[in-house]
């Protein structure tokens, strides 16, 4: 028998067996505790263990909503359910829903559903997660930014602006004429667009990528973000309570388990909405709009979407065919719970203060009112309605004809209301507007209707007053824009005659200013003043205008009005492209802003009569505002005490005014001292290193050659005190032109100058005197010439630097010219400025005659220009001409006749070698130069030429004389060669003297030219 | 204030002008090809350097007058004897020359290369042996724009005793390099846009760099401090420091381009002095019809040149009202001076 073999297992070699097989047949799943399909309900009722079955039936109906219910288990404990209940879900999905729907559902007045997910408990509760002791949460400490109005307790009552230019925002004090100080010093970057203060200047709102941020307080911290990421469009309530922000990107919410979540303001009700009503006080959102789908596409937003009755209590905003009213004080819940349907409505506003109706009774509170319109349909007439709230109680309607479009301005103390109706003719062709103007505070609201033949382009009412300005301009097809066609027609209520019986307010036309290109009125905030502004970006005005003038009545304005308009003041500026009223109405400030255009960008700022207080412009210059006020608390009778003491109170202010400019000056020197100072330390370092170096300036010291020597000897010199100097010409000039010239030494304290010469026989002399190596001793010229000689030409020339210098019976003709180094003023008398005021001279910077400032067409008439660095600025005009013109160098006086100008004419200096060129495409003429030391003059009547270009000086004089004497006084080109400098000097002297004697025959076409006179 | 000369040589826009050491001479180069040189006296032309055959943007004159380097758009640099007007040497490089200038001891030059046409901006240090006309063709130093075309190299200049090297980028950055090694030492970025000219003070411890940003800045050589800020309304081509008075002397205007038909932009063609210490505007020269390319002042601070867009040099003599003004607190600083002086 064979020995049983012994099994052994443990030595069985398994490893070729293939097990796969049965691994896959008999594999078991692990279970998968995948807990997502429950959830966890609590707050519901414990009821008795019989009640049981039914509360599971009701429940069990209620989570069907959300999918089907695969199982609910609900604990017992002493024959009571416990009042919680674990409920499966057929998924995870129903098992969201049941928590999104549910939790939170009131199942009765005493009964709420708390819904969550089974696995939410155990990754929140359990694990002692949460302790049994409730730990208070930590309070944010409260963060004082002081005191938010402090700038309205400023002592001097100064007004504070915003400035912004490149990426930095300054905020300043306002101090009239002196530099503004600064509030908070500038900040770079504080913005990523504009700035904006909250309708009561509380708040500063600037913009970042992410939303917006309010500052506020004494220096300005930031007090709160308002995260709406990509945010383009700012607006408050009246009162400061909320803000509404716009951002063409939708609101997206974080997800779920996204740390950002947490700091997300915006629930999930919120998502894809664009418009955002915040409460500024919390800054937490408090509603979200989405876009009304008419405008979701549109470029441009009208805005604001929300407007906001003046007390904040109702805010609306426009949808298709219906207005959706809100009241803020009952969390934004749709006034009456539903809409208020208005077909085809176009727009509405709210009045921006309380009305007080006819039938206010005299304690009530003021009425909201608000009123829209709605253009005509097929059977109905366009319309304008009042409605007052909440009572939506339609107040007045008015029924309108063929209108194109309706603007409605609100008076701002909310008694009229002004409906500015364009309508259009029955061809549809052109429009224009008729005003209807409603006056709340009368029984039954009556309408008065101003018809107009124009279309009106701006209205405004004065502020608290009754009166309104208005711009129109005739609707014409094709209008040319540069001309100027806008009317600004000035309103007052007729006077009541006779009965004080409140009559219908009438509104007249007390006067219309037209051809203009004004486009804006601004209103003083405290009325009265109203300023009009032509703000196109390129061409700027501003006219002030006072509607209560004191002095007399201009005639052409009507009688029939209390109203006395008076333009105060004009002023140009170029580039303005905005302008606002500081919150006290007493200064006005524009600016232009390099967003529009880069011309002359900076601010003006001009008190309220249109004086000039301060000017700056600024590179990059973006925007100005000033910061608003709240309404002031004043009571009537205090505003009586201010008025009734203002003389005191304005010498006050001038002295401390005074004071202020007095300390500005002395900080300015105080700063300049320590720059002094530290400039002067640090280059006593320097130098104190460069010694160490060895590196002084004596190093580079070196040899210095005189080559030439000039040694004057006085022979002889004798003295004279001469205290009165006459200057006689006593003798008939041969020559057509005379020239005087005058070495005076030692000189004469005064000296006058008479011309005995006998008008009949010189009638066409010319009468030079040239007076040189002038001192300043000399403070008096005095000419005078016989009266009778009208057609002379006279000529005065002051070379050195007389105090000042005065012209007497001078007649038109005279010119006067002078060169100085000192300022040097004319006094003249007669009409010799008449002439000068055409030209333009200047001289080594110190401008003796600025003529042509101001004047648009450069008529130089006769004109003497200077010697060292003289233009005539022609610029300005298109057609300039100079009848006569000198330039005395030290050498040269050219005198030519008629001399059209169309470019720079620039008379140079008195270089040897030096050049002018004049380019003139008509008659032309030419120029000068001289030698130093050399005098000469040459004078020419009439030259003709395309161009000539004169490139030295005694040619010019040779070939002028040569030119005319043999060309009959054409003179084509005159090219440049020169010969050695001291031999020209005299062939100058030659030439001048051959060309006026050659010229002798020739009468005033020829060329005059002569040296004689006698010195003295 | 002063007296003007007008120097008319040049058919086209001025590029520099320039004094040599005592002053007597005036050194004026232009986008024509010839370089001229004036008496600063009375004005008179004393000759030309013909040779260049192109824009010659940069001359500069050495200490003793008997060199003159001139940079031109025609790849070349070209060295001059002053007295004949000769010229005795020439580099040719492989790009237009912005700007050239000796060493204060004149025995080395500096050459700007510009980085257009592929080539990279260089500024290149040349030996001058004063003893000969030939000179070595070899750079003895080669310093490198390493940042790209946007900050290539503008202009540049000597330190005092010729220790660094001060260049100006047209990105705004201004750089210091040791002239030995040409070891970058620092740079600093106080201004915007094309830095267009860069001068230093008679000591060479500080100086001055104009923008087209509007403004000036005045550095110290040895941190590069900004120190003082001058701030105009139109582009600034040129700056310089005028010795013995404490002013600034801006120059500049109003590009051509840009100078629109309408009676709005008015080009501010005007040289402006500002207070080199309080940063303020003290006057304005007018006189130029184009913009002013450069401004360079007389060595003993006598008179000043403009060169300009418009084709002419102003030569300006300065009165004695202008060594005369003073701020009050100057005054009030040097009367203290003299007390203190005299009491001891």
């Amino acid at each position: 028998m064979p020995e049983p073999v012994e099994f052994d297992e443990s030595k069985l070699d398994l490893s070729g067996l293939d097990f796969s097989d049965l691994e896959s047949q008999y594999h078991v799943e692990e279970p998968v505790h995948n807990y997502d399909q429950f959830v966890i309900c609590d707050g519901a009722p414990v009821a008795p263990e019989a009640k049981a079955p039914v509360l599971k039936k009701v429940l069990t109906k209620l989570f069907s909503q959300c999918g089907k219910v695969v199982d609910m288990f609900m604990p017992l404990e002493n024959g009571q359910t416990k009042g919680y209940l674990i409920i499966e879900m057929e998924n995870a999905a129903a098992a969201d829903k049941a928590v999104k729907q549910l939790n939170g559902k009131k199942l009765d007045v005493k009964h709420r559903l708390l819904v969550n997910k089974l696995p939410d408990m155990e990754k929140y509760a359990l694990n002692d997660k949460i302790s049994e002791e409730f730990v208070e949460p930590p309070v944010p400490e409260f963060q004082s930014h002081g005191y938010l109005h402090s700038w309205l307790l400023d002592p001097n009552g100064r007004e504070q602006f915003v400035v912004h230019h490149h990426d930095t925002v300054g905020v300043c004090w306002y101090k009239k004429n002196l530099q503004p100080e600064d509030v908070i010093e500038s900040r770079a970057h504080w913005t990523s667009a504009s700035m904006r203060f909250s309708p009561k200047g509380t708040y500063l709102f600037s913009f970042f990528p992410g939303g917006v941020q309010a500052w506020g307080g004494e220096k300005f911290d930031r007090i709160r973000r308002f995260v709406h990421p990509g945010v383009q469009l700012l607006d408050f309530s009246p009162t400061e309570k909320f803000l509404v922000t716009l951002s063409p990107e939708p609101i997206s919410i974080p997800p779920e388990d996204h740390p950002a979540r947490a700091q997300c303001l915006f629930s999930a009700d919120s998502v894809g909405h664009k418009l955002v009503i915040w409460d500024l006080q919390t800054g937490l959102p408090v509603r979200t709009f989405a876009l009304p789908p008419n405008l979701e596409k549109q470029q441009s937003m009208p805005w604001p979407l929300i407007k906001w009755s003046y007390n904040d209590k109702y805010c609306a905003r426009m949808g298709p065919d219906a207005l959706a009213i809100y009241d803020t004080t009952d969390d934004f819940a749709l006034l009456d719970k539903k809409l208020y349907k208005v077909e085809g409505i176009a727009d509405f506003e709210f009045a921006p203060a309380g009305v007080r109706l006819a039938t206010t009774r005299r304690n009530d509170e003021p009425e909201t009112v608000l009123s829209y319109w709605t253009p005509e349909t097929v059977n109905q007439s366009a319309r304008v309605s009042v409605v007052q709230l909440p009572s939506k109680q339609v107040l007045r309607t008015v029924n309108l004809f063929n209108v194109s479009d309706v603007k409605m301005s609100w008076h701002n103390a909310g008694k009229f209301l002004c409906c500015k109706v364009d309508r259009h003719t029955k061809s549809k062709k052109t429009t224009f507007t008729n005003l209807e103007l409603l006056s709340l505070s009368e029984k039954d609201i009556p309408v008065e209707k101003i018809e107009l033949k124009e279309v009106v382009s701006a209205f405004q009412w004065e502020p608290h007053g009754e009166r309104f300005v208005t711009v129109s301009k005739l609707d014409i097809p094709n209008p040319n824009i540069a001309i100027p066609d806008n009317i600004v027609s000035f309103y007052d209520v007729e006077e009541a005659k006779g009965s004080k019986q409140a009559v219908l307010k009438k509104w007249v036309c007390l006067k219309q200013v037209t051809k203009t290109h004004a486009n804006q009125i601004l209103w003083s905030p405290k009325g009265r003043f109203v300023a009009v502004g032509t703000v196109n970006g390129t061409n700027g005005e501003i006219d002030f205008y006072d509607m209560d003038y004191d002095g007399e009545k201009e005639k052409d304005q009507t009688a029939k009005v209390a109203s006395n308009l008076k333009l105060l003041n004009h002023h140009e500026f170029k580039g303005l492209t905005g302008l606002e009223w500081d919150a006290s109405g007493r200064y006005l400030a524009g600016w232009s802003s390099a967003w529009r255009h880069k011309i002359e960008n900076g601010y003006k700022i001009f008190d309220l009569v249109g004086n000039l207080c301060k000017e700056e412009l600024i590179d990059g210059f973006r925007e100005f505002e000033w910061r608003p006020r709240p309404a002031s608390i004043l009571s009537a009778n205090d505003r009586k005490k201010v008025r009734k003491n203002l003389k005191e109170y304005a010498a006050q202010f001038e002295e401390a005014d005074a004071m202020e400019a007095d300390a500005e000056l002395r900080e300015l020197i105080l700063k300049r001292k320590k720059l002094l100072t530290e400039w002067y330390t640090w280059r006593s370092s320097v130098i104190a290193k460069l010694k160490e170096l060895n590196l002084t300036e004596q190093q580079h010291e070196t040899r210095e050659e005189v080559i030439e020597e000039v040694k004057e000897e006085i022979l002889e010199e004798t003295e004279e005190v001469v205290d009165r100097c006459c200057l006689i010409m006593d003798r008939p000039l041969n020559f057509a032109l005379s020239t005087l010239m005058a070495n005076i030494d030692p000189h004469p304290s005064e000296m006058s100058l008479t011309d005995k010469l006998d008008g009949s026989r010189a009638s066409f002399s010319l009468f030079s005197l040239v007076l040189r190596r002038w001192n300043s001793n000399t403070e008096r010229v005095t000419g005078v010439r016989p009266s009778g000689l009208s057609t002379h030409h006279s000529l005065l020339t002051v070379t050195g630097a007389p105090d000042s210098l005065h012209l007497q019976q001078q007649p038109v003709t005279s010119s006067i010219r002078v060169d100085g180094s000192v300022p040097v003023s004319v006094g003249t008398e007669g009409n010799v400025v008449g002439v000068l005021t055409e030209v333009w001279v200047g001289n080594d910077g110190n401008v003796g005659i600025d003529g042509n400032k101001g004047t648009r067409e450069a008529r130089a008439g006769k004109s003497r220009l200077g010697l060292a660095d003289v233009v005539l600025d022609v610029r300005r005009s298109s057609s300039a001409s100079v009848d006569e013109l000198v330039t005395n160098g030290d050498g040269v006086n050219v005198v030519p006749g008629t001399v059209f100008l169309n470019s720079v004419l620039d008379l140079g200096n008195t270089v040897s070698n030096g050049v002018d060129v004049v380019d003139t495409q008509e008659e032309f003429l030419v120029v000068t130069l001289g030698l130093q030391n050399v005098f000469d003059l040459v004078t020419v009547d009439t030259v003709k030429s395309d161009q000539t270009v004169v490139r030295e000086l005694f040619q010019v004089t040779l070939d002028l004389g040569q030119g005319l004497t043999s060309t009959g006084g054409r003179v084509r080109r005159v090219s440049d060669t020169l010969g050695a400098t001291g031999e020209v000097a005299s062939r100058g002297w030659l030439g001048s003297r051959r060309a006026g004697a050659g010229s002798g025959g020739l009468r005033r076409g020829g060329l005059c030219a002569g040296g004689g006179g006698r010195s003295v | 204030m002063m007296r003007p000369l007008m120097l008319k040589g040049h058919d086209r826009a001025l590029t520099q002008v320039k004094f040599n050491r005592e002053g007597d001479l005036l050194f004026s180069v232009s986008k024509g090809k010839e370089a001229s040189i004036w008496y600063s006296s009375n004005g008179e032309r004393l000759g030309t350097f013909i040779g260049h055959n192109g824009t010659i943007w940069s001359i500069d004159i050495d200490p003793e007058t008997v060199f003159a380097v001139t940079g031109s758009a025609d790849f070349t640099a070209k060295l001059w004897r002053v007295e004949t007007g000769e010229c005795v040497h020439t580099w040719t490089l492989e790009s237009p020359v912005k700007r050239v200038e000796f060493s204060p001891d004149g025995n080395q030059v500096l050459i700007i290369t510009d980085q257009v046409m592929g080539q990279t901006g260089k500024i290149k240090i040349f030996d001058i042996d004063h003893t000969k006309n030939a000179q070595s063709n070899a750079p003895w130093l080669e310093i490198v724009n390493q940042d790209g075309p946007a900050s290539r190299y503008t202009v540049a200049g000597w330190s005092y005793g010729g220790f660094y090297i001060l260049a100006a980028h047209a990105d705004g950055k201004v750089s210091k390099y040791d002239a030995k090694t040409g070891e970058l030492l620092g740079s600093v970025k106080k201004q915007e846009l094309l830095l267009t000219d860069l001068q230093f003070s008679p000591d060479r411890t500080y100086f001055v760099v104009s923008s087209k940003d509007k403004s000036a800045c005045l550095y110290d050589v040895d941190n590069l401090d900004l120190l003082k800020r001058y701030t105009a309304d139109v582009p600034m081509n040129s700056a310089c420091l005028t010795p013995v008075k404490e002013f600034v002397i801006l120059g500049g205007g109003q590009d051509a381009r840009e100078v629109t038909t309408t009676s709005l932009s008015e080009g501010k063609f005007e040289a402006r002095f500002y207070h080199r210490i309080f940063e303020e505007e003290i006057g304005r020269v007018k006189g130029h019809f184009g913009p002013l390319n450069y401004v360079a002042v007389h060595p003993k601070g006598t008179c000043y040149a403009s060169g300009s867009e418009d084709g002419f040099v102003r030569l300006h003599h300065f009165h004695k009202s202008y060594f005369d003004f003073l701020y009050d607190v100057e005054k009030t600083a040097q009367a203290t001076q003299q007390f203190e002086i005299e009491a001891k």
